[in-house]
């Protein structure tokens, strides 16, 4: 705690390794880009419940046979989904998700819908498939409750804002690093050099795509690609050009493999803007020579010119 | 602190079942140069006689779930009938299912090029009453 009134102070980085943890990690940020993404976050349950994947509404008429309860719903001992739970559930969550967007009782509401998204993604998972693009989307759905109110209009950084949004940074690059760490623990290094595109576009494949079966070559050039970035992906934390760079090539790196095997990871993307200054947007309408320039040391943010 | 070292674990050592802390397994089942790959699907006969090719869709599932239950349904050939049941449920306007097949067709990869031969083979059946 001493670490992060230093830092606040601004006299002097604090020693120990825990302190500059604690320090960096709460980093103040702009609490607008808590609001902007709140108005991301929230909306897309609508999205992603109603169209995205809309499957999991038909695990209420699948038999408790079926059901393969994971951990978490073993331990809460949650009852098998049903033809009465799984509407229930749909019209509670989408409440909470509205009045979330809404942005009234931030902190309820957010509350509400990250347990409500959790209880949904045990009901989507407990069949006998765990999708692996939720992590940051549910990161983020835990912590934006406790910012507590925060508007678009608002121009102050604050702590809180800071650790949320850093924490939904930290989940963005746990999810593409660990990725590559799965990799190597279930096949190894030779992950690279194996036919796992090949298997990926012969399952489902695309008028893109399917040419490339023909090159094996190049698909082994774009898996050590794909390794290579995931085990680069840190480097989204370091402020500046570098974060720019690499929010972009994440980007490319989704729609290429949306236009190549028809896989988009929509809840993950949804948290890719935590990295850029989305409290510009707001700025820029007001043109660049607004009454108060942006702060300094925003990532991403350009000082105007004197 | 606590949920980065559960997820550091989670990726070192837990399992799916772990969900939201297990491994990022995206991409991660065996890949070999040479092997097979499996495509399963549900054949149907219903009440009325009719022969029907089942999508997952259509029993409340997706394929990969289907799948990732294959060991289940070749260990219990009767939990089909539940399978059959979620039928009933999804299509109450439709005749009922009375037997099931599930198969899985393969299809060779050899050096990385994928053979055109297709073998096909029966994981498990149901019947409706027995």
């Amino acid at each position: 705690m001493d670490g992060r009134e230093v830092t606040a102070a601004g006299v002097q980085a604090p020693r120990s390794f825990a302190g500059r943890a604690t320090a960096w990690w709460s980093d103040p940020m702009p609490t607008a880009r808590v609001a902007w993404l709140r108005l991301l976050v929230y909306p897309f349950v609508f999205l992603d419940v109603l169209v995205t994947t809309s499957w999991v509404r038909a695990h209420g008429d699948v038999p408790a046979a079926l059901h393969r309860p994971l951990a978490l719903g073993r331990l809460l001992d949650l009852p098998a989904p049903g033809p009465v739970l799984v509407p229930v559930l749909l019209v509670g969550l989408l409440g909470a998700a509205a009045v979330a967007t809404t942005g009234r009782w931030p902190r309820a509401a957010g509350a509400a819908v990250f347990v409500l998204y959790l209880w949904w993604m045990l009901v989507a998972f407990s069949y006998g498939k765990v999708d692996h693009d939720r992590f940051a989307y549910l990161v983020a759905l835990a912590v934006l409750p406790t910012v507590g109110r925060a508007s678009t209009r608002d121009r102050q950084d604050s702590e809180a804002a800071g650790w949320a949004l850093r924490s939904i940074q930290v989940a963005v690059v746990a999810t593409y690093f660990l990725s590559a760490v799965a990799k190597l623990r279930y096949v190894g290094p030779e992950w690279v050099t194996s036919s796992v595109l090949l298997r990926s576009i012969a399952r489902r494949g695309s008028a893109v795509a399917d040419p490339l079966m023909d090159h094996q070559g190049l698909l082994v050039a774009l898996q050590a690609t794909i390794v290579l970035l995931e085990l680069a992906s840190p480097l989204l934390l370091r402020a500046g050009r570098t974060q720019r760079i690499g929010v972009a090539m994440a980007a490319v790196f989704h729609l290429a493999t949306f236009v190549g095997v028809r896989i988009i990871f929509l809840p993950h993307l949804v948290c890719l803007p935590a990295f850029l200054p989305l409290e510009r947007l707001r700025r820029r309408e007001r043109g660049p020579e607004g009454d108060h320039p942006p702060p300094a040391g925003v990532p991403g943010a350009v000082t105007p010119p004197p | 602190m606590v949920v980065g070292s559960l997820l550091l674990c989670g990726s070192a050592v837990g399992t799916d079942d772990w969900f939201p802390l297990g491994p990022f397994r995206m991409f991660t089942n065996r890949a070999n140069p040479s092997g097979r790959v499996r495509v399963v699907t549900l054949e149907a006969v219903d009440a009325a006689g009719r022969a029907r090719t089942i999508r997952p869709p259509d029993v409340g599932l997706r394929h990969a779930e289907l799948e990732g239950q294959l060991p289940r349904f070749q260990a219990q050939p009767a939990l089909l009938e539940a399978v059959a049941d979620a039928y009933a449920s999804v299509h109450p306007d439709r005749p009922p299912l009375v037997s099931l097949e599930l198969r899985e067709r393969v299809r060779r990869i050899e050096d990385n090029v994928l053979s055109d031969e297709v073998s096909e083979r029966t994981v498990s059946t149901w019947t409706v009453g027995r």
